[in-house]
């Protein structure tokens, strides 16, 4: 395989598939150009991409959900509540979700090898 | 670029590299015991709002940044927590992280916009290295902070 060149073209598809991003922000939602069209999108693309533990599937579900939880941030701030707070809830349900995912992982992984143990003729 | 141009080109970069000296070190101790922390920004945020808000408070610039610094370690403890403990995914929980730091500096920051700093730190000079010819004043007449981050770069 020509490791290389097959780098090159990857990163050029990701780049253009960021691009298309950018292109259907301005086109499609803006309508012109101006500052600050990205609030953080690149980012939050970053948290979207690893919580969809990269399966492009997945990300498609991921990205409805997580921009479902930044619209949901601006709800609460129309009841009043500070917008800065709505970022300390994301960052928050964030957390909890990866700490939850980790402690899921490891209690089936610790099943599986109890299982595994008692399978095993002979073990104690 | 004349001379005095250049000079003040350096005495600006000197500025505003400070707090890229001071994070970059501190992602560096991470990323040498394993860890990625993509938070840097939050924790910094974080150790602003804390330390303006407590030298507001106490009238006392060293104390502000005993507090920010214990802001920060608070913030990189929850990183930790996520990513040595529970060996969650570190990219997402460190831009979580970085998510969470903007919002409580957001939050903790807003009642002191405008108001200015009753402690600001004075310029001291390093005796004898400040006499150096053109580079002296420009890296070794700061105030205490950028004075130090040149020694702590240096035993990193």
């Amino acid at each position: 395989m020509p490791v290389r060149r097959r780098i090159l073209v990857v990163m050029a598809a990701s780049g253009a598939l960021a691009g298309l991003a950018g292109v259907g922000e301005v086109a499609g939602v803006i309508h012109r150009i101006q500052q600050g069209i990205s609030p953080g999108y690149g980012f939050s693309a970053i948290i979207v991409a690893w919580v969809a533990r990269l399966n492009p599937w997945a990300i498609v579900l991921v990205a409805v959900l997580f921009a479902a939880l930044l619209n949901g941030g601006f709800v609460i701030q129309t009841t009043g509540v500070p917008g800065a707070i709505a970022h300390m809830i994301q960052a928050l349900i964030l957390f909890l979700v990866l700490a939850s995912e980790a402690v899921l992982l490891r209690r089936r992984r610790r099943r599986a090898l109890a299982a595994t143990r008692a399978a095993l003729p002979g073990s104690v | 670029m004349t001379l005095e141009g250049l000079l003040a080109l350096l005495a600006v970069a000197v500025t505003s590299g400070t707090p890229l000296i001071f994070a970059g070190i501190g992602e560096l101790v991470t990323e040498r015991s394993g860890i990625l922390n993509l938070g840097v920004e939050g924790m910094m945020l974080a150790g602003a709002v804390m330390g303006f808000a407590v030298a507001v408070g106490t009238h006392s610039a060293w104390m502000g940044v005993a507090i920010a610094m214990l802001a920060g370690a608070a913030l990189a403890l929850m990183h930790a927590v996520l990513a040595v403990t529970l060996r969650a995914e570190q990219v997402t929980a460190g831009l979580a992280l970085a998510l969470f730091g903007a919002g409580l500096s957001a939050f903790l920051g807003k009642p002191l916009i405008g108001i200015p700093n009753p402690v600001p730190f004075r310029a001291v000079s390093v005796p004898g290295l400040v006499s150096i010819p053109f580079i002296g004043p420009v890296l070794f007449h700061q105030d205490p902070p950028r004075t130090v981050c040149l020694p702590v770069a240096r035993c990193r």
